[in-house]
């Protein structure tokens, strides 16, 4: 049994040898390349100087068969010669490019590239220096930072990102020393010195502390317009005009305590509080103002000017007693004048509207009304007349007068009713009878 | 008897690799594959190198124009001219400006439509690949190799002939370009909709933005004018990025005047290029943000248009 194992073992290992080896051979058959295709057309190229071409096909051949040590060889070859021209004509480029020879560097870091397509060197200034010969340039030294060097070129700390952005580097990352920078042309517009801020706010706030407000705005505006909005220069600023503003507060200089308050900003405590108190002592000076004319004309006896400055006074501010006291002497001297001069419904309606308890003031307003009442009778009276004439248009005219001065009459509203429906009654009739010719 | 039937299948070579796309051999530079029925040149791009529009690379370097099933194909995996370095001389990518088509011929800046489509034809025709500005500005910033005859075309405006004239055009013929816009303008009467430029985004087309660098300044406050001037870049671009739902990474100068200023703001705010309207061609080693540009006007006939297409430059590189 052992043997026939043995037997099978021995056919099958041989079957699978050699039948492998067959099928491997076969398989090389039908996959193999021509490696004289890719031979010839590598020599072919190298011999025209595409060496980069020569080499894939000399890989190929290499890779196909590889104990062919010819491939190896070119490989070694072409390899070392690529790397060397490459290297040859980037040095020659670099020379060329420092002496201002523009052009054969130009031509120079092509052939390196063309050699060596990822020497960076060779593309950096052939894509970089050599299209930006007019662009001025900064060597980086030992201690510079982009904002050092925005700073040296463009007076402006702000301008470092432009620097990093404009070389295609990282702002946030370390500069290298030795690296040769492009510097951005930058228009005037665009480099105007940014101001020193930490120093100027320190400025502002020792001017504040010596209350030389005056510098404190000039400072805090120079800040502002560097970078509007800026948070401490408003705050210093507002501290500032708020100062200012209780100074001439004290000073009773209101209009301009008010100017001041109103340029701090809204959201500042204790604005509009000072705002408001500042205008309430401007309103009390006009009221006292006005209180010295009204005064001066009822010194004068021109009582019909006092009373409108009065009006004036308790139309802002009803409590004013010294302009209620003054409006209920001028309102009291016009209305006896008045009456003394017969117009005593003028005078009852501005007496009505003084204090009762001013001087006689009430008994006035009586001998007024009580004259009104008898000016009231006479109209009445004369009213009767006319309606006994016929006339009732004018007997309601004088009724009318009769009301006016005393609303509360007796007869006169009903008298007017009655002469009205009359009236309208007679023209009715008027319009029926037949036209006369 | 089962190591005898293990055998015989293991030598039969039923178990051993798929022929299509599996590489026969496999190193850093290449990998070599044996082409299957269902192989194309794209679909071996887009996996052995990540990228469909790489696809010129393997044809040319294996000198083919299509995949014949069973036979091998080489793939190199890094470019082999990067930056389009040659012998001879170096390749230069025109970006072609246009700044309005007319439904009428015209003899203005604007350009007829047909003439549009004659030139798009001649493009086409002719072997010139348009590029999208993702694959231009790999060619800028990283030596990426593009096709020989490669070519950008660009539109800065928000008018709404972009999506009714120039898009159908481009995309009957899978071409590629860039429309530069303002999103305040977009929506707005005879303008575009933010609904078409997604429409002309998801064809194919790229969005940047267009806009104004050079501004008078708002204030007599140089850091003022600076925060006030920043905003001009950043708005539009929040804009653009919360409408159109994609990084906004590009960038032309309205006017096509630019300043230092200006670059440092885009390079700070993640754009890549920047696209001037200064007349030239570029190579890779041009300034990504002083990218030249041929506007191609109305009154243009073919040769004139051709003579914008200058792919090519001639120096002695030995």
């Amino acid at each position: 049994m052992n043997k026939v194992r043995a037997f099978l073992l021995t056919a099958v290992l041989a079957i699978w040898v050699c039948g492998c080896a067959s099928t491997l051979q076969g398989l090389r058959g039908w996959v193999s390349p021509p490696v004289d295709e890719y031979r010839s057309k590598a020599i072919d190229l190298e011999s025209r100087g595409n060496l980069r071409q020569s080499l894939i096909n000399w890989r190929v051949v290499a890779e196909l068969d590889k104990e062919n040590t010819e491939a190896t060889e070119a490989i070694s070859r072409i390899e070392q010669h690529l790397i060397q021209t490459a290297r040859k004509h980037y040095r020659q480029g670099l020379r060329e490019y420092q002496a201002g020879d523009y052009m054969n560097a130009f031509r120079d870091f092509l052939i390196t590239l063309r050699h060596q397509p990822h020497h960076e060197k060779a593309r950096y200034y052939l894509k970089i220096r050599l299209q930006n010969r007019e662009q001025a340039t900064y060597l980086v030294q030992p201690g510079d930072s982009y904002i050092r060097i925005a700073t040296k070129i463009y007076h402006d700390p702000s301008k470092a990102y432009m620097i990093a952005y404009f070389n295609d580097l990282n702002p946030r990352k370390p500069l290298m020393i030795g690296t040769t920078l492009m510097l951005p042309a930058l228009a005037p517009n665009y480099i105007k010195p940014r101001a020193n801020i930490t120093a100027l706010l320190d400025e502002a706030k020792n001017a504040f502390e010596r209350k030389h407000f005056k510098r404190v705005y000039a400072i805090t505006q120079k800040i502002e317009e560097e970078i509007p909005g800026h948070a401490k220069a408003r705050q210093l600023a507002d501290a500032a005009h708020f100062q200012e503003g209780e100074r001439l507060l004290k000073k009773r200089h209101y209009l301009a305590a008010v100017e001041q308050f109103k340029q701090i900003s809204d959201a500042f405590k204790g604005r509009d509080r000072a705002i408001a108190q500042a205008r309430a002592q401007i309103n009390r000076l006009a009221v006292n103002e006005k209180l010295k004319e009204a005064q001066k004309h009822l010194r004068s006896s021109n009582w019909q000017s006092a009373i409108n400055v009065a009006e004036e006074i308790l139309a802002n501010d009803p409590d004013n007693t010294q302009a209620r006291m003054l409006y209920s002497n001028a309102g009291y001297n016009l209305g006896k004048q008045l009456i003394e001069r017969g117009k005593t419904a003028k005078a009852a309606d501005l007496l009505s509207r003084i204090d009762p308890a001013y001087e006689d003031t009430r008994e006035l307003l009586s001998l007024a009304r009580a004259r009104m009442r008898a000016e009231a009778e006479t109209f009445y009276r004369n009213g009767v007349k006319h309606f006994i004439n016929e006339d009732l248009e004018s007997a309601i005219e004088d009724w009318q007068q009769a009301l006016k001065l005393n609303p509360d009459h007796p007869k006169a509203r009903q008298d007017i009713d009655n002469a009205k429906r009359l009236l309208e009654k007679l023209r009715a009739l008027d319009s029926q009878s037949p036209q006369t010719p | 008897m089962l190591l005898c039937l293990l055998a015989a299948v293991a030598c039969s070579g039923r178990f051993l690799p798929a022929a299509e796309t599996s590489p026969v051999a496999e190193t850093r530079h290449f990998v070599m594959v044996t082409g299957g029925a269902n192989d194309s040149l794209v679909s071996l791009a887009r996996t052995y190198l990540n990228d469909g529009d790489k696809a010129w690379q393997i044809a040319a370097f294996n000198n083919i124009e299509n995949i014949t099933p069973g036979r091998r194909v080489v793939i190199p995996l890094a470019p082999l001219n990067p930056g389009g370095i040659y012998n001879d001389g170096y390749q230069t990518v025109p970006v072609l400006y246009y700044a309005g088509l007319t439904g009428k011929p015209s003899k203005s800046d604007a350009v007829y439509v047909r003439d549009f489509e004659r030139q798009m034809q001649y493009l086409n025709e002719n072997g010139f690949t348009t590029v999208s500005l993702d694959q231009f500005y790999a060619f800028l910033s990283k030596g990426d190799q593009l096709p020989p005859l490669s070519v950008v075309i660009t539109f800065d405006t928000t008018r709404r002939w972009a999506y009714e004239m120039a898009f159908p055009i481009l995309k009957a013929r899978g071409m590629k370009a860039a429309l530069f816009i303002r999103p305040d303008d977009i929506g707005s009467q005879d303008r575009l909709t933010w609904a078409q430029l997604a429409e002309m985004a998801a064809g194919g087309m790229d969005i940047g933005l267009y806009g104004s660098p050079i501004k008078p300044p708002a204030r007599e406050n140089a850091t003022a004018y600076l925060q006030d001037y920043e905003k001009e870049f950043t708005a539009p671009k929040r804009s653009f990025e919360s409408k159109i739902k994609r990084s906004c990474r590009y960038f032309a100068f309205a006017g096509g005047t630019h300043h230092d200023l200006t670059v440092a703001m885009l390079k700070k705010h993640g754009y890549r290029t920047g696209f001037t309207r200064k007349r030239g061609v570029n190579p890779f080693f041009a300034d990504n943000f002083k990218i030249k540009r041929a506007t191609i006007f109305g009154r243009y006939n073919m040769e004139q248009f051709r003579q914008n297409l200058i792919t090519f430059r001639s120096a002695e590189l030995k």
